[in-house]
């Protein structure tokens, strides 16, 4: 009689369910994170439903499946170790899951969606727990009472071991994982230069944003949580130019140059921008070797080859060598840090800023260093140096085990973008332990538009 | 008036390069009609001149890239004081000349009185005319405005003899830019003249202690062409920008504003009757044919004081039937040498009405000190206004061709009535009849970035900058 109320979706569920031996659960413990989430889970279950009781465990990880498997395991460990009969399902989904639940003789259906949150370090569970007999007549026990369907949602900081089983789902092509280009949101400002970190010191991942008129703190999404106004009436070249960093000066602290004007420490830590002094230098992006200092060169909008890992009044110059722009590797490999002359020509150096590796022609002032991929080297996500409205985003990979002389490969290509890019930089954006590039391409109508340029496939769905 | 000039600014850069800053370096090239004959901004008289000051000089009010009013050398607008008779100056701190010397609220007061100095020979009095004083210092009595007030070393305040609300606007036009007292000319632009050629060609510099900051090109070639030469040196790669009457073949043109006019002028007063005759048979004169015989480049036939630039207009009235004029003297039109061809038709064309004309070829000096005088019956002038907006361009038509006094009633005039009425009383008194507007172009050569053509038909040369010497697209694949 049971089976001959099975409807097709029910059949088709149940034929796609399958009794789960996860590849961690052989015999490696799972990530941490992934127990303590599991842990969390089970228990509040506990609460709610009886024990022994048959529950049907399904778990998806949309744009880190690489989560499913283990998290399945834990939480199956987890609940058996509170007594609870559990059944996983691969894969089955709406009303049908819970049929084929019913089927299996499990009382309640945990449906569980695992996954990273964007500009967090942070594992989130959301699950509900799905009574399978939606009236009393169905019931396999007459005690039983459901008490209904319980929502919850457990999060704990990610570990590393976490964030590589999310990426561990990933697509990868011929050259490595795949990479992708997506817009984040426009201003109406022209943004000068762009740091990535946790600038409010709360944790979370933002925007720091200089234009010439003012610094901003801005969330991924595009909403400013503080702003600080500039003095506009100051000398300065033609063109304004800036250099901002973050992370390198305390939690909350960013530290802001501006040619031809002193360089501003400010604190972002109590929801406002403030200043609270002034530098010597200008503060380069230092990547997580910690602070670098420069110097503009006097009524030009170019940096002078000049750094110091402190902050001297004059960082000695170690040539008449002038550039458009720095960057730094969040996480240094063979190549750490770089420079772009106005000619477009990159040079490269190693993580004790000396000279590395041959120079790179045709990189627009709009570039960054990030390990984009993990293989513990950065690529250069690039601008072009062509003619015209519009610019493209670049990715080059110098070949593993190649000579330091070898030229990048060119890896990624984005459609044309409006505007030029002109301003970059590289961190964890999306919280999957890899390193992301933010780039800002200035429009010709003065705003600018923000991109994203990552290895994350949660942020695959543009580009 | 201002809004017109802004709406015909031309701010958008040639050509974007993506990915790349404005890059400083390299030497530039520009071609001009003729090398700057005098390099005094009290003097400009045509447009090489004026492009010469532009590099050169700074004033205390810009144009901005957008058309609108900017502090130049000040260091915010100037404020007026109530009823529009006085306005406070603050300088920017810090700001020095070429020669390193600061720039003062002192070097202000003396630079806006050498424009009335008789010594100094101006052609453009008219800006410093509205402050008090000014009678004095044209006629020698006194060195000083005794309207400009040094308040400190870098405030000062301006005391009007009359309201006149444009008198900032007056303040961007180049011949007030602001010299080093005592010095040769020294002045606060972008550039600094390095050397003069035998052929009047210029070399410059970049000042680095400009107060926007340096220029993008280390220094600029200045040189005077005809435009059979500037076009071969666009297409050789030898020249980068030609600001000319003519495009020049193989390079990306824009249209400059039409800041010269030209005009004829009869002294009433001195032909008495017969003057109004030939004046209006001029006025029936086919001007857009006169322009097209006469005119070089971009020409527009004119039905106002003011060309199109400064002030809107219709179409000129249309040209009528001779009718001959009987019982006319024998009158004399002076002429400066640029504009003899233009004489010769008029020449011709009154000739034709009954009216009999000698035509007397002299330097452009002499034809101004002719015209301040009264020396004149029948005179054709050009004017390159200098000026960006209407108002200070009604003075500067005023005082070229009807001198001190003339500039000093339209200064009444301008107090209250529009300037489309202030041009057309002030043409009734001159006795001008308005012929034609003209305006060169600018022919950049590809590959130039930066191109910014402001309200007074200039070229800041400062903010072009040459591509990367390796644009190697190619390179980081």
């Amino acid at each position: 009689m049971r089976a001959a109320r099975v409807s097709r979706a029910g059949r088709a569920a149940l034929a796609a369910a399958l009794l789960l031996a996860s590849p961690a659960s052989a015999g490696d413990p799972p990530a941490p994170a992934l127990a303590r989430a599991a842990d969390e889970l089970a228990s509040r279950l506990s609460e709610v439903a009886r024990s022994p009781e048959p529950v049907a465990l399904q778990v998806l990880a949309p744009g880190a499946e690489g989560l499913a498997g283990p998290l399945s395991a834990a939480l199956s460990e987890a609940l058996s170790r509170r007594g609870f009969a559990v059944a996983l399902f691969a894969a089955a989904t709406g009303p049908g899951a819970e049929e084929a639940a019913r089927i299996l003789g499990a009382d309640r259906l945990l449906r569980v969606t695992a996954g990273l949150v964007p500009g967090r370090r942070e594992l989130v569970l959301a699950s509900e727990a799905v009574p399978t007999r939606a009236s009393f007549f169905l019931q396999r026990a007459p005690e039983f009472r459901s008490g209904g369907a319980r929502l919850w949602t457990v999060s704990v900081p990610a570990d590393e071991a976490t964030l590589l089983l999310a990426r561990a789902g990933g697509r990868t092509g011929p050259t490595g994982p795949a990479l992708w280009v997506r817009p984040l949101f426009r201003l109406e400002e022209r943004v000068l230069a762009v740091a990535v970190g946790d600038a409010v010191g709360d944790g979370t991942t933002q925007l720091v944003l200089a234009s010439p008129r003012s610094v901003s703190v801005v969330t991924l999404g595009g909403a400013v949580r503080a702003r600080y106004v500039l003095d506009p009436d100051v000398p300065g070249p033609r063109r304004p130019a800036a250099t901002v960093a973050v992370g390198a000066f305390g939690p909350g602290r960013i530290a802001l140059g501006r040619a031809g004007s002193p360089s501003l420490l400010l604190d972002a830590a109590g929801g406002a921008l403030l200043p609270v002094g002034t530098l010597p230098s200008v503060p380069l992006p230092g990547g997580e070797r910690g602070a670098l200092f420069g110097a503009f060169v006097p009524g030009k909008a170019v940096l002078a080859d000049a750094l110091s890992r402190t902050p001297d009044p004059v960082p000695p110059a170690r040539s008449p060598r002038e550039y458009a722009a720095f960057a730094s590797a969040p996480r240094p490999g063979r190549f750490a840090h770089a420079w772009v002359t106005g000619d477009g020509v990159l040079e490269l150096l190693g993580p004790g800023l000396d000279p590395v590796g041959a120079p790179v022609e045709g990189v627009g002032a709009g570039f960054a260093l990030a390990d984009l991929d993990g293989d513990g080297e950065p690529e250069l996500v690039a601008s072009t140096t062509d003619s015209g409205a519009t610019d493209r985003i670049r990715v080059l990979r110098w070949p593993a085990g190649a000579g330091p002389a070898a030229p990048p490969v060119l890896v990624l290509e984005s459609p044309p973008v409006p505007g030029s890019l002109l301003a970059g930089a590289a961190a964890d954006v999306t919280g999957d332990g890899l390193d992301d590039a933010v780039v800002v391409s200035v429009l010709p109508g003065g705003g600018s538009e923000l991109w994203l340029v990552t290895a994350d496939p949660r942020f695959a769905e543009v580009r | 008036m201002r809004g017109v000039a802004a709406a015909l600014a031309l701010a958008a850069p040639l050509a974007a390069l993506a990915g790349l800053a404005p890059r400083y370096g390299g030497e530039l090239s520009v071609a001009l009609a003729g090398a700057p004959a005098d390099l005094d901004p009290a003097r400009i008289s045509d447009p090489a001149e004026l492009e010469a000051a532009r590099a050169l000089h700074a004033t205390l009010v810009e144009w901005g890239p957008g058309g609108a009013l900017r502090p130049g050398l000040l260091a915010s607008l100037p404020e007026a004081e109530p009823g529009a008779r006085a306005f406070r100056l603050r300088l920017r701190p810090g700001l020095r000349f070429q020669d390193g010397r600061p720039v003062t609220a002192g070097d202000v007061a003396a630079s806006l009185a050498r424009l009335l100095a008789p010594q100094t020979r101006s052609l453009h009095g008219w800006i410093a005319l509205p402050v008090a004083g000014a009678e004095e210092v044209r006629e020698g009595r006194a060195s000083a405005l005794s309207g400009a007030q040094v308040l400190g070393e870098l405030e000062l305040r301006l005391v009007l003899d009359a309201p006149f609300p444009d008198f900032p606007a007056a303040l961007a036009a180049l011949p007030s830019a602001i010299l080093a007292r005592g010095s040769q000319g020294s002045g606060a632009g972008p550039f600094r003249l390095a050397s003069r050629g035998p052929d009047g060609a210029l070399r410059l510099t970049a000042f680095d202690g400009h107060f926007r900051g340096r220029a993008y090109a280390d220094g600029v070639n200045v040189l005077g062409a005809d435009g059979r030469r500037a076009a071969r040196a666009v297409g050789r790669g030898e020249v980068d920008l030609v600001l000319r009457p003519e495009a020049a073949a193989g390079a990306t043109t824009r249209d400059l504003p039409q800041v010269t006019a030209t005009y004829a002028v009869v002294n009433a007063r001195r032909l008495g009757p017969a003057g109004d005759l030939i004046r209006r048979a001029i006025f029936e004169l086919d001007r857009p044919e006169l322009g097209r015989l006469a005119g070089r480049g971009r020409v527009s036939p004119l039905a106002a004081l003011l060309p199109p630039s400064l002030l809107p207009q219709g179409a000129p009235p249309a040209a009528r039937p001779a009718a001959r004029i009987a019982d006319t003297p024998r009158v004399s039109l002076v002429v400066a040498d640029a504009n003899r061809a233009l004489a010769d038709r008029l020449q011709v064309k009154l000739f034709d009405r009954g009216v009999r004309v000698a035509v007397e070829a002299v330097s452009r000096s002499a034809l101004a000190a002719r015209l301040a005088s009264g020396n004149y019956d029948l005179a054709v002038v050009s004017l390159t206004f200098t000026s960006g907006s209407a108002q200070p361009a009604l003075l500067e038509v005023a005082w070229a061709l009807g001198g001190p006094s003339a500039a000093r009633r339209a200064l009444q005039r301008l107090g209250g009535s529009e300037p489309a009425t202030v041009a057309s009383e002030l043409a009734e008194e001159i006795g001008a009849v308005p012929l034609f507007a003209s305006g060169l172009r600018a022919s950049a050569r590809p590959g130039l970035y930066g191109l910014e053509v402001l309200p007074d038909a200039t070229v800041d040369l400062a903010e072009l900058w040459l591509p990367p010497r390796r644009t190697a697209q190619e390179g980081a694949r």
